[in-house]
């Protein structure tokens, strides 16, 4: 009875342990979803470039939003969210500060020519399979940095088919870099790592 | 490891390759058209209009070839600059001091298996490229 009672007590202990650690502060979050380990950001590097494919779990992109506006209505983000998923595309040269968009651009001709692909073009590039189906993207945004830092986003949005509210199959994202002949950059998130990511503890506190 | 088993069973090689196919076809395929409008202005014995189609043939053949070959070209400068940076890593990942790519040019005249990394190489470089 009582190696029984003691053994309830270890079940109920590791569980409360399991759910701590499943449970993460904003900060704690905003950092779990930026750190490479956990699967949920992806590099890939090439020899004068890196590419870095950032999957934003719903909480995320409400948290970064939410950032300095007391005014922003977080469950109304999260309704508008669902059914969506999102990924930051972001990109630089390694070999130098300067944005990819400029090095290398012998003109201001070829600077604007780069910069129109990116804010026109590339969203025909990149294509997500969600399980078994192929999606384009529903809305794409390129985050021009007017050169002030070296990495460039793009920010690409898409809608499940079906009734999947958030991602619950396997996801890999692609892009056909035209632009800087470096093939084609893919990143994949399992469903299983998407499972995995810790619940936000308070949404009320500021990060 | 043998470099060109390498490049050839690397999947953005194959799925490069694949998009190009497509483009190429389609333009293969007016090519096509075009003899047979060539072959009907010969049997209207219109020579005139026989022959600026020929020419136009002629050009688009000539574009088709240099298509073709810039498509290689530029496949195989995006795949080496993807599969080196791979190698490279994985050689440190192996603690190899070196890795010899036999290419059929006579650089490496024989191996047996026992220090082919060939299989393992490209289980390595696709497995990055698929983002796991």
């Amino acid at each position: 009875m009582k190696a029984n009672k003691l053994f309830i007590a270890a079940v109920i202990a590791l569980l409360a342990m399991g759910c701590n650690r499943h449970s993460l502060n904003q900060t704690e979050y905003v950092r779990y979803v930026q750190n490479d380990k956990n699967h949920l950001k992806k590099a890939v590097k090439m020899q004068d470039m890196e590419f870095d494919i950032q999957y934003k779990p719903y909480e995320y992109i409400m948290l970064l939003e939410s950032r300095n506006n007391p005014a922003y209505d977080k469950a109304k983000r999260l309704k508008q969210l669902e059914g969506t998923v999102w990924f930051n595309i972001s990109f630089k040269k390694t070999n130098t500060e300067m944005s990819a968009l400029k090095e290398g651009a012998a003109s201001l001709d070829e600077y604007d020519q780069r910069l129109n692909y990116f804010l026109n073009y590339a969203a025909k590039d990149i294509v997500l399979v969600y399980g078994g189906d192929t999606l384009k993207p529903a809305s794409y945004l390129f985050e021009n940095n007017y050169n002030i830092g070296p990495e460039e986003t793009m920010v690409v949005g898409f809608i499940f088919p079906g009734k999947d509210q958030k991602p619950i199959k396997d996801m890999q994202i692609s892009y056909y870099d035209r632009l800087f002949h470096n093939g084609i950059i893919k990143a994949s998130f399992s469903a299983a790592t998407i499972k995995d990511i810790p619940n936000l503890l308070n949404t009320n506190n500021k990060i | 490891m043998d470099a060109i088993k390498l490049f050839n069973q690397y999947n953005m090689k194959k799925e490069l390759e694949a998009k190009e196919k497509l483009r190429l076809e389609a333009m293969s395929k007016v090519l096509d058209s075009m003899t047979n409008q060539i072959k009907l202005a010969q049997a209207s014995k219109d020579e005139q209009g026989a022959k600026d189609l020929f020419n136009k043939f002629n050009l688009l053949k000539q574009q088709l070839r240099d298509e073709y070959s810039q498509s290689n070209q530029l496949i195989n400068q995006e795949v080496w600059k993807r599969l080196n940076p791979l190698i490279e890593e994985f050689g440190k990942k192996k603690k190899l001091h070196l890795i010899i790519g036999a290419n059929g040019m006579g650089s490496v005249l024989y191996n047996d298996e026992y220090y082919d990394l060939t299989p393992e190489l490209v289980n390595y470089v696709n497995k990055q490229y698929e983002g796991q």
